[in-house]
């Protein structure tokens, strides 16, 4: 079997999302559906209510008060932004995070993800996004296809960083050199099958050039930029070590001053702690 | 044994001036500990364990060796020192003045060989922090002065072994008690060295923390095993002491906290980084956290509960103010009903009674309340009545009746009462409700009424009697006036006196005519009369009576004429009446005309189903108006009445034909076209109907 095979059987293989996450997803999509019964729903898995709460609290939602119930974080989050939350927490659930990888651990790799998410996020409240909901979930599965490689193929995976590392170029063109697919193909494939919205998708498999055929977006441009902030800013380690020139023409669309990510970095540095102890510790 | 610490200082200490004299020696460690501990007064002296007497000393500002001696000894006199002979790897903390005192033991193979004694002013002292990195440097320092003794051919045993080289610094040097110490703490220590970034060495915790093996660590990134620390890159600022997470070898990240020092030495910048795994006091926050969580989840459930049963609770009060409403409204509606309404319990006590009762019978609710009904009682209901009211009552079935209640006062009132029993849900008699309507005023047109009707029979049968007495009465003494009368004329020539007596017999006739009929109505009225009924074929009787009446007719100038159409028509009659009513037809259609004809018709006429044989007697008299074609066929009347009654007649004819007819299963139309003549048809029920 070759390369390509073993990944694609490998996503064909891997289960849905945990049960409370789809639950969730359809009880949210009905509109019928109750503040009451959602909260329902996610109280009764009390680990994941749990880390939901602790998510909610930390700085990068930004709520004054404590939030002390799945009920406030229904109100006070809204229903979207706590479907974002677990479904973060589910895919951190689903990928093994432990695991000592030559070149590039998960751990790593997660912390990668999660800084992006925060820049991410950031980014779009400071540029006056009125959905920000999104912004989180996608800049932590950008790079989702790194983590199939390191789950199911972590040696020729070695194999690809150490040669980015040697040739000194760019660790998608490795991938591609190496296993003949690169994450952003793969990660788009696990990502239909889980059935994420096209945005997502999209951000998984654009995130790079932040251009699709269709154009851009205002969120794709938005985690291409964090990508590379996140590299500069040293949040965790994606496999590359070459920090790659932003696509010039996406700054526009961004909408983001010099001096932004300046006054932002403190927060960053700050939410990004939080967000990787709540979600990286057991 | 080999990579302790002590290998890892003397191999970054390679290239570094070895001291050759105790000063200088001293000297550089002072400037050292104050880098470390950023005090500005410090003050170092070893004291020898044997003599006490303070071997080197290295002094700052008006910390004189003279000063400190005594200071030490005031410290062995309190037998402070003893304290810390016992325990030697205490360290011990000493305010005396304005300084305070840090002493440390120096061990030697395993004894308390002397003590450090740093001294500073007070408030001056280092951070609690630093203690352990003094910690490190006092134990190298000791090292190297036992290296400048060794030098001096002062030779130390070391785990055992005895040096035999002398002359130059050993490569290797080792302190068991020094690992000890390091690999006691829980911390984990990181040495780093700052220019590249590479760990030189590790103590035992932090390998235990890592879950790597010492030789591994040893020349990797520090960057490798903490998720972040020194990472904010915008401001270059190097964070001293924080939380973060430690990533272990085999990928785990566990909680730590996190303090960085850098020192410089020998002209080389080093870090020692500690990490003290807080998973559990972590893992205790969570649980707080969760409880807190879970307390409050309780809490909104409670409350969700408690505001579902509020709910219910305001719902059940509405529902009871409408009933209650509804209550109200009933009650009012039985208060102010006309209908007497009594309400008692099971025996028959009075609960309750409406205002149209008490209005009624003139008792005060409370004189009724608690009494039974039969304070009403007039004796009207008979005792077997009143079994056959609890029976039906009992068994659940109304009674209704008439009947008469007392009044207060005495007075009689009728009632239509209804009792009935009420149940409860489950079938049960709980009480009795009573419905009584005044009927006083029923009852008394009830007794007019019969009153008239007793008038009018008794009218009935006066008339009766009267018209019985007639036939003797009136009859017998008229037979005798024409029986006269008609003697009178036989005897009597032409003259006044047969005009007279000719009168008198006309009159007669006339009057017994008109007695005669009004018997005959009265037999027909009273149904006395023999009515007996035989077929006969109506053709030659009226034939007969047509030939009758032409005479009649020419004697007026009129024409008769007859036109039959049937060659026979049987009819169950009658024939006296039949005769009667064809006569008093034919006789009015000659009487009521002065000229013109009068037609018989004779046919067969089908109505409804059934053949009839009609007679027709059709005229083009004065006819009759419309609104008198009612009261021709009543008795005594005639179209034209009061002083235009030109015509002479009893008018009791058509009555009695009338009544003839329908005696017959027949009937008697006028079909009129006023003012041209009238038109009568008898019409009766053919024989072969039957």
């Amino acid at each position: 079997m070759n390369i390509i095979d073993k990944i694609l059987n490998s996503i064909n293989n891997l289960p849905t999302l945990t049960t409370i996450y789809t639950q969730l997803s359809e009880a949210i999509d009905d509109e019928y559906a109750s503040n009451q019964r959602i909260s329902q729903l996610i109280s009764s898995d009390q680990a994941s209510s749990f880390k939901i709460l602790k998510v909610a609290n930390s700085p990068l939602f930004g709520i004054q008060r404590k939030i002390e119930s799945i009920n406030q974080a229904l109100l006070f989050l809204g229903h979207a932004e706590v479907k974002n939350i677990l479904s973060t927490l589910s895919i951190v659930k689903q990928f093994n995070t432990r695991g000592d990888s030559h070149g590039l651990r998960p751990v790593d790799l997660w912390a990668h993800s999660i800084g992006v998410g925060i820049i991410s996020r950031n980014l779009a409240l400071i540029s006056g996004q009125k959905k920000v909901d999104n912004y989180f979930l996608a800049g932590v599965l950008h790079d989702i296809g790194k983590l199939i490689f390191l789950e199911f193929v972590p040696k020729e995976y070695m194999f690809a960083v150490e040669f980015a590392e040697n040739e000194n170029i760019p660790i998608k063109d490795a991938e591609k050199e190496i296993l003949k697919i690169d994450h952003t193909q793969v990660g788009q494939l696990l990502a239909e099958k889980w059935k994420m919205p096209q945005y997502i998708q999209d951000v998984i498999q654009y995130h790079h050039s932040a251009q699709t055929p269709k154009g851009s977006s205002h969120l794709l441009s938005t985690v291409h930029i964090s990508n590379i902030m996140a590299r500069i800013m040293r949040l965790g380690f994606s496999g590359d070590n070459l920090v790659p020139q932003p696509n010039m023409m996406v700054w526009d669309e961004v909408e983001i001053e010099k001096g932004d990510l300046i006054s932002l970095q403190e927060k960053i540095v700050n939410d990004f702690k939080n967000a990787v102890h709540t979600l990286l510790v057991d | 044994m080999e990579n302790d610490l002590f290998k890892i200082f003397s191999h970054t200490s390679q290239g570094l001036p070895v001291f050759s004299s105790k000063d200088e020696l001293i000297k550089s460690f002072l400037d050292c500990f104050k880098k470390i501990t950023e005090c500005r007064s410090v003050s170092l002296y070893l004291v020898d364990q044997n003599s006490f007497e303070m071997v080197l000393s290295g002094t700052e500002g008006e910390n004189t060796p003279e000063k400190i001696n005594n200071i030490f000894l005031e410290l062995v006199e309190n037998e402070v020192i003893a304290g810390l002979l016992n325990n030697p790897d205490e360290t011990l903390n000493y305010t005396a003045g304005d300084f305070k005192f840090y002493l440390m033991s120096v061990k030697r193979n395993e004894s308390v060989a002397g003590f450090f004694l740093f001294v500073y002013r007070y408030g001056d002292e280092p951070e609690p922090g630093k203690v352990l990195l003094l910690n490190h440097y006092c134990n190298y320092f000791s090292l190297q002065l036992i290296n400048i003794d060794h030098i001096k051919n002062e030779i130390y045993t070391v785990d055992g072994k005895t040096s035999t080289e002398t002359g130059k610094p050993p490569e290797i040097m080792q302190s068991v008690e020094q690992n000890i110490l390091l690999n006691s703490l829980q911390e984990g220590i990181l040495f780093v060295d700052k220019n590249t970034g590479k760990i030189i060495d590790v103590n035992e915790p932090a390998t235990n923390l890592l879950k790597i093996k010492k030789e591994k660590v040893i020349g990797t990134s520090k960057d490798r095993y903490f998720l972040f620390m020194d990472k904010n890159i915008f401001r270059d600022e190097i964070i001293t002491q924080d939380e973060t997470l430690s990533i272990a070898a085999d990928g785990t990240v566990f909680p730590v906290l996190y303090s960085s020092t850098v020192f410089n030495m020998y002209k080389t910048d080093y870090e020692v980084i500690s990490f003290l795994d807080i998973s559990e006091r972590k893992s205790m926050e969570d649980l707080i956290l969760q409880s807190r969580f879970h307390l409050e989840q309780q809490v909104e459930e409670r409350t969700k509960e408690l505001s579902i049963t509020n709910e219910e609770l305001r719902n059940q009060i509405n529902e009871r103010i409408k009933k209650e409403q509804e209550n109200l409204i009933l009650y009012l509606a039985i208060q102010q009903s006309p209908a007497h309404v009594i309400l008692t319990n099971l025996e028959g006590k009075i609960e309750f009674v409406n205002n149209a009762f008490l209005k009624q019978t003139g008792y005060s609710f409370d004189e009724v309340v608690n009494q039974t009904p039969r304070i009403l009682k007039s004796g009207d209901i008979k005792p077997e009545d009143y079994i056959q009211l609890w029976e039906n009552i009992k068994s659940g079935k109304p009674w209704i009746c008439e009947f008469r209640n007392k009044k207060k006062d005495g007075n009689l009132y009728w009632v239509s009462s209804q009792i009935s029993p009420i149940v409860d849900s489950n079938g049960n008699i709980i009480k009795y409700l009573a419905i009584q309507e005044d009927i006083s005023q029923r009852k008394n047109y009830e007794a007019e009424l019969i009153d008239s009707k007793e008038k009018i029979e008794k009218a009935y049968h006066f008339k009766d009697a009267l018209l019985a007495n007639m036939s003797h009465e009136f009859r017998t003494p008229l037979i005798s006036i024409i029986g006269c009368s008609d003697l009178l004329i036989e005897d009597l020539a032409e003259g006044e006196m047969f005009d007279m007596a000719r009168a008198i017999q006309q009159g007669g006739n006339r009057l017994l005519r008109t007695l005669n009929n009004v018997l005959l109505l009265s037999d027909l009225e009273s149904g006395s009369y023999n009515f007996e009924m035989v077929p006969k074929n109506v053709i030659p009787i009226v034939r007969t009576m047509f030939d009758k009446y032409s005479y009649i007719a020419a004697s007026k100038n009129l024409n008769l004429l007859i036109n039959v159409e049937e060659n026979e028509l049987i009819i169950q009659m009658n024939e006296f009446f039949f005769n009667k009513a064809i006569e008093s037809i034919i006789d009015n259609a000659i009487k009521y005309m002065q000229v013109g004809t009068v037609v018989i018709t004779i046919k067969k006429a089908r109505l409804d189903g059934r053949d009839y044989g009609a007679i027709i007697v059709e005229d083009n008299g004065i006819g009759i108006p419309d609104q008198e074609k009612q009261i021709v066929f009543e008795a005594f009347r005639q179209a034209e009445e009061g002083h235009k009654r030109n015509y002479e007649g009893t008018g009791l004819g058509l009555t009695i034909a009338q009544k003839a007819i329908s005696n017959m299963n027949g009937f008697i139309k006028l079909e009129d076209n006023y003012p041209l003549g009238s038109k009568f048809i008898i019409q009766l029920p053919l024989e072969n109907n039957y």
